[in-house]
């Protein structure tokens, strides 16, 4: 569905560069994670897919077009949804998605169903102008399945949501793949990444440092921790070391010899601490 | 069917937008304005001549029957000059109002109190040889003395038969449009070209802060369609604030169809012109500078438009130029038509360059 070989971006064109040699591919019916700290280049990669921005270098296939040379029949088949809301203050929720479903060449969901699907079906007649921001961000959220895209885009689909409304957004994701969409999302949160995604890309300062799936990542990094707590002049101490890193040994082997030690299991490692482990930043 | 819906929900856009009802309120301002402040004519106020006669009372009533008093009566004008009281007789008809003083000292101050010329005329009471000495504030040119000078070598009646025997032949006929009807095409240029520029550029401003432009360009509609449903609006927009002023105002005496073609050409230019500005500028704060000058150039003229001894030919080149005249050829009777549509061709293909800008500039300056 989505085909990137050795893409660059530069803003000015000056050789600062926000996305940096990436490839990467998404298989028809995948949900693709672009997972990294904010500034890192995933909104940038996502405008260049949707071509929103220009591609300056590299080779980019989308739903079968070639980005080089855009068609506007690809936004038939893609769809959208902005970290930034963006719709008409002035427009009530409904007239915003009606007036958005008439720029497409393809059958259009209803725009109540829309609605309702997002919780917005008692204010359909209220303007967006008048909306809180999570309301405004349902609405971007909603617009962007008007076309029942095959390909979704979501730039930080929950991010700044409550957490009640951000489930409802994870449900109709899974839903949307269940029924076929391929997806690519973006986001700097972990727990998004892990419960949603087939496989996730870690990206930092606009390189992809690697591309796994959530599973594999955790049980290649998962079992090398340890956590012991151990006595330490009458308190209690905890500390987490690896069993691979050759420093981490020496120290485990010195505690256990040392020390009286209270508890100690090997882990299952969170997104995040892989994430920190791989590319020895954090993901905020 | 996409550029229509695109229309219909820029028009909806417009009709929930502040700009909109400015425009139409504006435009309601000015044709109350003209209707019922502008005069058919503005009417010069009557010249004032300060006179000093001294002289046989015979020869005063020479000069009385040239004045040719209106109501055939005199009346007292006093004026206060520093705390003085000054009483002069007034004879006034059509052209100008008289005062006579009652000696030569009067008559220099009131001159020049009032900034005027003054004239004492002696009329000798044998001889009836008359003299006059005219009192100047000295900053009048050569020619105007010179002319002082000459005017007396010769009897009144003879000037007069040379005067009447001149023939003077008008070279080219230059039609008159009332007063009203005059101050028209620099409201229309202004109401429909200059609002249209600035107007279309607030409206992608707010379309900007909005983010709604990224929206648009995520769906298969090309973004020509936005520009064109944007400088649409403008354009109706300025059609219906023109109606507003010329039916009432001008009634049946215009070309409407002419009017209409020259409105949306124009509009369509202008329309551009904002399009232009709201690509280049992020809000309205940056493109304060550009915006404001650019409504200075366009709008000179509209300056020279109204003072006939201001005309240089450079303004020529500002396109505006030639929107004020074309709005004031479809107002004289029998005006020049194909100089109207030629301006309308020109202003289309100037407008059409600027979407074609447009069109390349928004596409890049999209941001994520
Ligand atoms: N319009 C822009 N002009 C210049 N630099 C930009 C622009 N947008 C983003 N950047 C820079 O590019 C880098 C990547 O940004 P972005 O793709 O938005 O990151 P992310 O979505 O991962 O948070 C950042 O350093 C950011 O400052
Ligand atoms: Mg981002």
């Amino acid at each position: 569905m989505i085909k990137v070989e050795g893409l660059y971006h530069s803003y000015n064109r000056d050789g600062d560069y926000a996305v940096k040699n990436a490839s990467f591919e998404v298989p028809k019916g995948e949900v693709f994670g672009f997972l990294g700290p904010s500034g890192a280049g995933k909104s940038t990669t996502q405008g260049i897919l949707t071509g929103l921005l220009r591609l300056q270098e590299g080779k980019v296939n989308v739903a079968g077009y070639d980005v080089k040379e855009l068609k506007r029949s690809m936004f038939n088949k893609i769809g959208m949804s902005f970290e930034q809301s963006n719709v008409y203050s002035a427009l009530t929720a409904r007239e915003n998605l009606r007036f958005y479903s008439k720029l497409f060449d393809v059958p259009t969901e209803d725009p109540d169903t829309l609605l309702k699907l997002v919780g917005l079906f008692d204010v359909a007649d209220k303007k967006a102008g008048e909306f809180s921001k999570g309301m405004k961000h349902r609405l971007t959220f909603a617009r962007s399945m008007m076309n029942n895209p095959e390909l979704w885009f979501l730039d930080e689909p929950t991010t700044g949501l409550d957490p009640a409304i951000a489930a409802t957004i994870k449900e109709i994701v899974r839903e949307k793949n269940k029924q076929g969409v391929t997806i690519f999302l973006t986001t700097h949160n972990m727990y998004i990444a892990d419960e949603l995604c087939n496989r996730v890309a870690f990206i930092v300062d606009g390189e992809i440092k690697l591309i796994d799936s959530p599973r594999n990542l955790k049980l290649q990094y998962g079992q090398n921790l340890v956590d012991v707590e151990y006595g330490d002049g009458g308190s209690l101490k905890k500390e987490t070391f690896s069993t691979v890193d050759e420093r981490d040994i020496k120290k485990l082997q010195e505690l256990i010899g040392r020390k009286h030690i209270a508890t100690m299991h090997t882990k299952e490692a969170t997104l995040e601490e892989i994430f920190i482990k791989v590319t020895g930043r954090e993901l905020v | 069917m996409k550029l229509l819906s695109s229309l219909i929900k820029e028009i909806k856009l417009a009709s929930h937008s502040f700009y909109f009802y400015v425009e139409i309120g504006f435009a309601v301002v000015l044709l109350i304005v003209v209707a019922y402040v502008v005069p058919d004519n503005f009417t010069s106020p009557k010249n004032e001549e300060f006179l000093y006669f001294d002289g046989p009372p015979a020869a005063f009533e020479v000069m009385l029957s040239d004045i040719d008093d209106t109501d055939g009566a005199a009346e007292a004008g006093t004026f206060k000059v520093k705390g003085e009281t000054i009483d002069t007789t007034l004879y006034e008809n059509d052209e100008s109002k008289y005062y006579f003083t009652a000696n030569a000292d009067d008559m220099m101050t009131l001159a020049d109190s009032k900034n005027k010329t003054g004239a004492a005329i002696h009329v000798d009471s044998t001889t009836f040889k008359t003299t006059f000495d005219y009192y100047l504030q000295g900053y009048e040119t050569q020619r105007l003395k010179n002319l002082i000078s000459i005017f007396h070598v010769n009897e009144n009646a003879v000037l007069e038969t040379a005067y009447d025997s001149q023939e003077i032949r008008v070279m080219q006929e230059v039609p008159r449009l009332s007063d009203k009807i005059n101050i028209l095409p620099s409201l229309l240029t202004f109401n429909a070209s200059l609002m249209g520029f600035f107007i279309l550029a607030a409206y992608v401003y707010l379309d900007k802060k909005e983010g709604v432009i990224k929206a648009y360009a995520v769906t298969p509609s090309p973004i020509w369609h936005y520009l064109t449903s944007k400088a649409l609006v403008v354009m109706l927009t300025a059609l219906v604030t023109t109606l507003i002023i010329v039916i009432p105002i001008v009634g049946a005496q215009i070309n409407y169809a002419l009017l209409i073609l020259l409105v949306l050409t124009t509009g369509f230019f202008g329309s551009g012109l904002g399009l232009i500005l709201g690509g280049f500028y992020d809000d309205m704060e940056k493109s304060f500078g550009v915006l404001f000058s650019l409504m200075i150039v366009l709008g000179l003229p509209i300056i020279a438009y109204n003072l006939p001894s201001w005309d240089p030919l450079w303004v020529k080149f500002i396109p505006s130029y030639h929107i004020v005249y074309a709005f004031r050829e479809l107002l004289v009777p029998n005006g020049d038509i194909p100089y109207v549509l030629w301006v309308s061709l020109a202003f289309t293909a100037a407008g059409m360059l600027l979407m074609w800008i447009c069109n390349a500039r928004y596409k890049r300056t999209l941001s994520v």
